[in-house]
């Protein structure tokens, strides 16, 4: 098997929903994670300097790096920390319509 | 329920246009987020996880139906269909969107409602006992006394930058329902002679990461010396209240600090040297908004209640407080449905409820702390009508003061301060108990979950308090035993080691069973608790 390894994407929110947003290879914002770029450690720190603009650009708040780990063999992208995984799956509120982060509002 | 005049309404509209203002300007990049943060947070909008929420003030819990019906309309057209109703008597709104709050806080005005001071280093909106003005076990009306302090502390200039926010709470009973000795100031309204009322002021309680029981500062002060006294604490606390280090930046830090006596004479000294004079419009006032309240006309019954059932009479035994009108009910309406979110209420819910009151209870509402509603004038002939209305919209759970009647802050499923989750495992919890509950006295037995140290769930006042932190990167559960929140307030013990999130309703049930074994006849679990000590309870949950 295969060791699993590192990667990083980068998260934010919209200035003007709120809504959880990812940072893209197109260096924009998309509010679907598989959008999201997927961030070796050579190039997180450069790319969060880019995202950052967009802060002082208004665009977004507060654009963060988070973790995740990365099955080699099946590639599965699991986020390192609870918090970052509730940020992107939604509320996990059991038999609930309110733990969709993509619901129409 | 006060009857708000032009300055009220002048006062939500003009607050309400300057967040536009605010808003507009944030949108055009005219002020960064470090500028607009603490605009926003003045106006009850915080950014979360997932989206912005909006925190909005329901001054002392009280509500109209109208109120009621806006706070649906605002829920379905702005958010997603429902609120949750908190322990400082407000509601939250979990997904508006920064570019819509202006047109929310519009809509709030129409109704005079507001988000203002729900957040921010100010004073908080004053909580008080839900059953006020119709408690039969009632002293005083602490409504009047909430009204003043809600006139005085609304945009009050001195204190719109404390060391640290501030919560009052008032009772006018001896039973304390409003939780007072574990607010910054807890009140305590009492008849004095010839028709006075007079006031008991507690001072220094708090939860958070350093929880303290609040201390009698000073009894029987009459209430038209209140304000000024009032003035005196907080201006003793704004000078002398540590800056820096939030953690213990709160008056019970101070207390302790400072020594009760010392700041007694701060306190004195600077109510001398504040001019009275300012103050002598109170007693009038005060009588004003007594007179102000509009009070329902009660009737006497025309029929004997006749309908009932099995249900029903559960219900009635549960959630129905006696009234200090003859023939009327004070009905206590859950959100903690066994396996529900405590303290949501969807906007069907929320208009059904509206009607409901506009109906048969005077068209008045109150939010509890232990988040709850309640329909505080019910004909008792009517309470079956009622209860039917209530079972149509999954409203007539009958739970309330048992252990399923959880309170439960939103934790890390929207909190981004929170270190763990609160609402599954509130779930999970009484969906497990309910059934024990069922064929078990638990009456009073409170179970209390918050999702970190900071304890919006009150975790360290409950019989059962559930503590969520994050422990390497692992949900874990501290559990503590003993805590009270009434007349007799007293912190839990923690009594071992955190459990898991999936082992924490097992943990519960340990608990209640060993406490029904042991107990003496009418012994509530803190006072079994004391008793028998930590280490059988300890031995019932870990073996």
């Amino acid at each position: 098997m295969n060791e699993a390894s590192t990667q990083a994407i980068i998260i934010a929110n919209d200035l003007r929903t709120g809504r959880v947003v990812y940072f893209t290879k197109e260096s924009g914002w998309s509010e679907a994670i598989d959008e999201a770029q997927r961030l070796t450690d050579e190039s997180a720190n450069e790319r969060l300097a880019a995202a950052t603009i967009d802060e002082r650009n208004n665009l977004v708040i507060d654009p963060t790096l988070a973790q995740a780990t990365v099955s080699a063999d099946t590639d599965r992208f699991t986020l390192e920390n609870i918090r970052e995984q509730i940020r992107v799956s939604g509320p996990t509120i059991l038999g609930s319509d309110h733990a969709s982060t993509s619901q129409a509002a | 329920m006060y009857r708000y005049d032009e300055l009220d309404q002048s006062l939500v509209e003009q607050r309400s246009a300057e967040f536009r203002s605010q808003v507009e300007r944030r949108l055009a990049g005219k002020i960064s987020e470090a500028e607009f943060k603490p605009l926003r947070l003045m106006n009850g909008l915080y950014l979360q996880l997932h989206a912005y929420m909006l925190r909005v003030a329901i001054p002392y819990g009280v509500l109209s139906s109208k109120q009621m019906t806006k706070l649906a309309d605002i829920a379905d057209k702005y958010d997603r269909g429902y609120g949750h109703f908190t322990t400082r008597q407000n509601i939250q709104y979990n997904w508006p969107k920064l570019i819509e709050t202006p047109d929310i806080l519009d809509d709030l005005a129409s109704v005079q409602m507001h988000a203002i001071q729900t957040s921010g280093n100010c004073i908080r909106n004053v909580t008080t006992d839900p059953f006020a003005g119709v408690a039969a076990d009632e002293e005083v009306d602490p409504r009047p006394l909430c009204e003043l302090l809600r006139q005085w502390s609304t945009l009050h200039p001195e204190f719109a930058y404390l060391p640290r926010k501030f919560k009052f709470a008032v009772t006018g009973s001896a039973v304390d329902r409003a939780a007072i000795k574990v607010h910054d100031i807890g009140l305590r309204v009492k008849s004095g002679p010839n028709d006075t009322v007079l006031t008991d002021i507690w001072v220094g309680g708090g939860q958070g990461r350093t929880p303290k029981i609040a201390q009698l500062f000073k009894a029987n002060l009459p209430v038209e010396d209140l304000l000024p006294y009032l003035e005196a604490i907080m201006r003793v606390y704004n000078r002398y209240g540590r800056r820096d280090n939030k953690y213990k930046a709160r008056i019970k830090i101070l207390l302790a600090e400072t020594g009760l006596e010392a700041l007694q004479q701060q306190v004195e000294a600077e109510y001398q040297s504040i001019d009275q004079t300012a103050f002598s419009y109170i007693e009038s006032e005060y009588a004003r908004i007594a007179g102000n309240l509009i009070k329902p006309e009660y009737h006497t019954a025309t029929e004997a209640p006749t309908r009932t059932n099995a249900e029903f009479e559960a219900w009635r035994r549960q959630n129905v407080k006696p009234h200090k009108q003859s023939g009327y009910a004070i009905a206590v309406v859950s959100l903690k449905p066994a396996g529900g979110i405590p303290g949501d209420a969807t906007s069907i819910q929320m208009r059904a409820i509206a009607d409901i009151a506009e109906r048969y209870s005077s068209s008045e509402l109150r939010v509890t702390h232990r988040q709850n509603l309640i329909l505080p004038h019910v004909l008792e002939s009517d309470l079956f009508s009622v209860w039917e209305l209530l079972v149509k919209v999954d409203l007539a759970e009958a739970n309330i003061d048992l252990p399923s009647d959880i309170i439960a802050c939103p934790g890390l499923d929207y909190c981004a301060l929170a270190t763990a989750r609160s609402i599954p495992i509130a779930q999970s919890v009484s969906k497990k108990i309910r059934a024990t509950e069922l064929t078990t006295d638990l009456k009073g037995v409170s179970v209390n979950i918050s999702g970190c140290i900071n304890a919006c769930a009150h975790h360290h006042v409950a019989n059962i308090g559930v503590l969520g932190l994050n422990k390497s990167g692992v949900e874990n559960y501290q559990l503590t035993l003993g805590g009270r929140n009434d007349q007799n307030a007293s912190i839990g013990q923690r009594i071992g080691p955190g459990v898991a999130a999936d082992d924490v309703p097992e943990a519960i049930e340990r608990i209640v069973n060993f406490y029904v074994d042991v107990r003496e006849i009418h012994e509530s679990l803190p006072d079994t608790f004391d008793r028998v000590g930590k280490e059988p309870f300890r031995e019932a949950v870990y073996g």
